[in-house]
């Protein structure tokens, strides 16, 4: 017990924070919230120094499973926990100065960014269908309040009208799929699902259950028959917020996703059906990154740009997805789980930092950011100029940045998965990323060769100048030395996927 | 099973006659108005005048109340499983529960501050 | 069992329809609720049924869950009815499509 909750220390922090953050804001009636702000931030360097102390801690039986088996906090999710603590940490420094140039000063941000972090810690946790309900809903819930968190904004309220009703819809549609996973195997920890289930012809409940739980992830992981809210959401919602959402929410889903098909739902125990499977998840890798892809080329809003841009990268996931899939059980996994946070780590990096650009763009209660608005940006606030090329670049995939190393450990591994089932597939995203270069680059020709034509207001402060210049110096290091990240996410990546029994679960 | 569904019968039964009677005694017992004036038949034959229609809409302010309301009410009910075993638990259970309760009343501290229970 | 695999059956589609049709705010999350009753109810049959307490306490946490998600869903629509007096969702389309 005491392991147990000396090992989720990180969760208590940032539960602890969140709580802290919202008392301490309505009992001291201070307006200016800006310190409440750089208060969150300590508090998740906080976090990420227990999560440093935890990885060097050996007493503690890390990989074992804690609180009955309904979530495990081994080296892997230390891993994914220290990514998302650190978006956590970069969305609050966003916010401290963006916050009062958007007339929004309202404390209770602060608190919800520590609960979505904390919602997405425990989704990358978990290992029961409880946890990972728990997870997605403390999630899903302080995002929603976060869309539409800006009050004087009509923008923000429909986009949180539409996030909340796709995401209540992917919500029903889970919690019905885990109905009937329980039905077929009377079980909700993970390993105890795949155990029930190896072996045996897949009923009409396992069919159900599967066909309901890839829809629910589709939505939200934005893959394309479900991601009709990314574009109206992401305009809509605050730029830090929509930083959270692309990089912490598809972070959080997409390790959780793949912790439902590799220890939950893997080939052995999907048996006849896994074919089908194969080919549904194949051609929603193939139509989410082409859609994605071809819909972002025309897009003049920077924020709409980088939606379409995240639906196409979810569809680059969804390969590696598959292929960890389909190697679930083989120590192989390892390597594929660890390609799949590498990538998440550099996209997140790269999102925080377009979004910390388009942050600075927000001045005096300004929302939208047409590439007009990147016209001269260079001469008026290079570091903000350089950031997003580096973010433009790396999403991109354009070597030496990390965005490159990302991509090409990603395919590798899915290529090394099944030499069989990925060439295409790989093709298909190696084309669509060459696709995808050109309006990457289109923000660059804006923002480097372009005279200014309506010059917006930027926001001025240390904390966002941090934020950028952290995130530029971390998507170079990535960049520039990428063999260290690699090993060390590959490693800590291999003893969690080996096959833990639960027992004691409810 | 033949004595449970007896007792339901007789149950019906018993109700059924108690009832009926009730009707039938208010219908033989009754004062009878002499006249038959507008004034009988108002839904109130005496106190308050009934005033606008009955399709009002609830004033905003009800609503954070009954949020607030309905959140704790659900989130009590986490206590009801944890009743039933906590005899079982010792002392670890009533440790924990105390921890759940601390973080609701957290948040009551919070709506209380945020002056989410005043009606005005 | 059948029976009430049916009827959950019966509620989620009826949540489904109401949710893809449904114009007006509270239809909206009337229909949510009605998705995640049927799959509470899945989950007591199936509880009840086969024997075991996962169920419903699965079911526990969806009820507690979900109230929280539809209170912030109505948090959101009386927010959207004081810039446009009107919950009527159609109304929310600022964003281009």
């Amino acid at each position: 017990m005491l392991n147990d909750l000396l090992t989720v220390l990180p969760l208590t922090i940032v539960a602890l924070l969140g709580c802290f953050v919202l008392l301490l804001d309505v009992l001291s009636g201070q307006t200016d919230r800006r310190y409440l702000g750089r208060i969150t931030a300590a508090g998740f360097a906080l976090a990420l120094g227990s999560v440093y102390l935890l990885w060097g801690k050996t007493s503690l039986q890390l990989e074992s499973p804690i609180f009955g088996g309904i979530m495990v906090l081994g080296r892997f999710e230390l891993l994914a926990c220290a990514v998302l603590l650190l978006i956590g940490l970069f969305v609050t420094l966003m916010s401290i100065d963006w916050a009062p140039e958007q007339g929004v000063s309202i404390g209770e941000l602060y608190a919800l960014v520590c609960f979505a972090v904390l919602g997405m810690m425990l989704l990358v946790t978990a290992t029961h269908m409880i946890s990972l309900f728990l997870g997605l809903e403390v999630m899903s819930v302080a995002i929603y309040v976060l869309a539409a968190f800006k009050r004087n904004s009509p923008y923000a309220a429909e986009a949180g009208m539409k996030y909340f009703v796709l995401g209540a819809f992917g919500t029903g549609l889970l919690l019905y799929g885990m109905a009937y996973a329980y039905g077929a195997t009377g079980k909700l920890a993970f390993a105890d699902v795949a155990q029930a289930l190896a072996g045996k012809e897949p009923t009409g409940y396992v069919k159900l259950a599967v066909l309901m739980l890839v829809a629910a992830f589709g939505f939200k992981l934005a893959l394309v028959p479900f991601h009709m809210w990314t574009p109206d959401v992401y305009e809509g919602a605050p730029a830090p917020v929509t930083a959270l959402m692309a990089a912490g929410v598809k972070t959080a889903a997409v390790i959780a996703a793949g912790r439902v098909f590799v220890t939950a739902l893997p080939p052995s125990a999907l048996g006849s059906l896994e074919p089908t499977v194969f080919k549904i998840l194949g051609v929603l890798a193939v139509i989410t990154m082409t859609a994605g892809n071809l819909m972002a080329l025309p897009q003049r809003n920077l924020k709409r740009m980088l939606a379409y841009s995240a639906v196409a990268h979810a569809g680059y996931l969804l390969i590696g997805l598959m292929a960890a899939h389909h190697v679930a059980g083989q120590p192989q996994v390892g390597d594929v789980m660890g390609a799949l946070l590498v990538y998440l780590f550099v996209y997140a990096l790269a999102n925080l930092a377009a979004f910390a650009v388009v942050s600075l763009l927000g001045g005096q209660s300004q929302e939208d950011v047409s590439l007009d608005h990147l016209s001269g940006l260079s001469g008026r606030h290079p570091l903000g100029a350089a950031v997003l090329a580096l973010a433009m670049l790396s999403l991109a995939g354009v070597p030496p940045t990390a965005g490159f190393f990302g991509k090409l450990t990603l395919f590798k591994e899915a290529l090394r998965a099944d030499e069989g089932k990925f060439p295409w597939l790989v093709v298909l995203a190696v084309l669509n990323s060459v696709v995808s270069v050109f309006y990457y680059l289109r923000v660059l020709v804006h923002t480097y060769f372009r005279d200014a034509l309506r010059p917006v207001l930027l926001v001025r402060g240390t904390a966002l100048t941090l934020a950028l210049g952290l995130l530029a110096f971390l998507t170079l290091q990535v960049g520039l030395f990428p063999s260290r990240w690699f090993e060390a996410t590959a490693q800590a990546a291999r003893p969690a996927t080996t096959q833990v029994s639960t027992s004691a679960a409810p | 099973m033949a004595t449970a569904s007896l007792a339901a019968i007789v149950f019906v039964l018993i109700s059924a006659v108690v009832a009926s009677s009730l009707v039938v005694a208010a219908k033989l017992l009754r004062v009878r108005a002499k006249v038959d004036s507008p004034l009988k038949r108002r839904t109130y034959e005496c106190g308050e005048e009934p005033l606008g229609p009955t399709w009002i809409q609830f004033h905003p302010r009800y609503y954070v109340v009954a949020l607030v309301f309905v959140i704790f009410d659900l989130e009590a009910a986490f206590l009801l499983p944890w009743s039933l075993i906590v005899r079982e638990l010792g002392m670890a259970g009533v440790i924990e529960v105390a921890v759940f309760a601390l973080i609701l009343m957290l948040g009551w501290a919070y709506a209380v501050k945020k002056d989410a229970l005043k009606w005005q | 069992m059948t029976p009430y695999l049916l009827l959950a059956a019966a509620l989620f589609c009826v949540g489904v329809y109401g949710l893809l049709t449904q114009r007006h705010g509270i239809g909206i999350l009337v229909s949510i609720e009605l998705m995640v009753n049927a799959a509470n109810i899945n989950l007591v049959t199936f509880a009840h049924f086969r024997g075991g307490t996962a169920g419903p306490a699965l079911a526990l946490f969806a009820l507690a869950l979900t109230v929280a998600e539809v209170a912030v869903g109505l948090a959101i629509l009386l927010l959207l009815y004081r810039q446009k007096g009107d919950v009527q969702v159609d109304d929310a389309k600022e964003l281009r499509q």
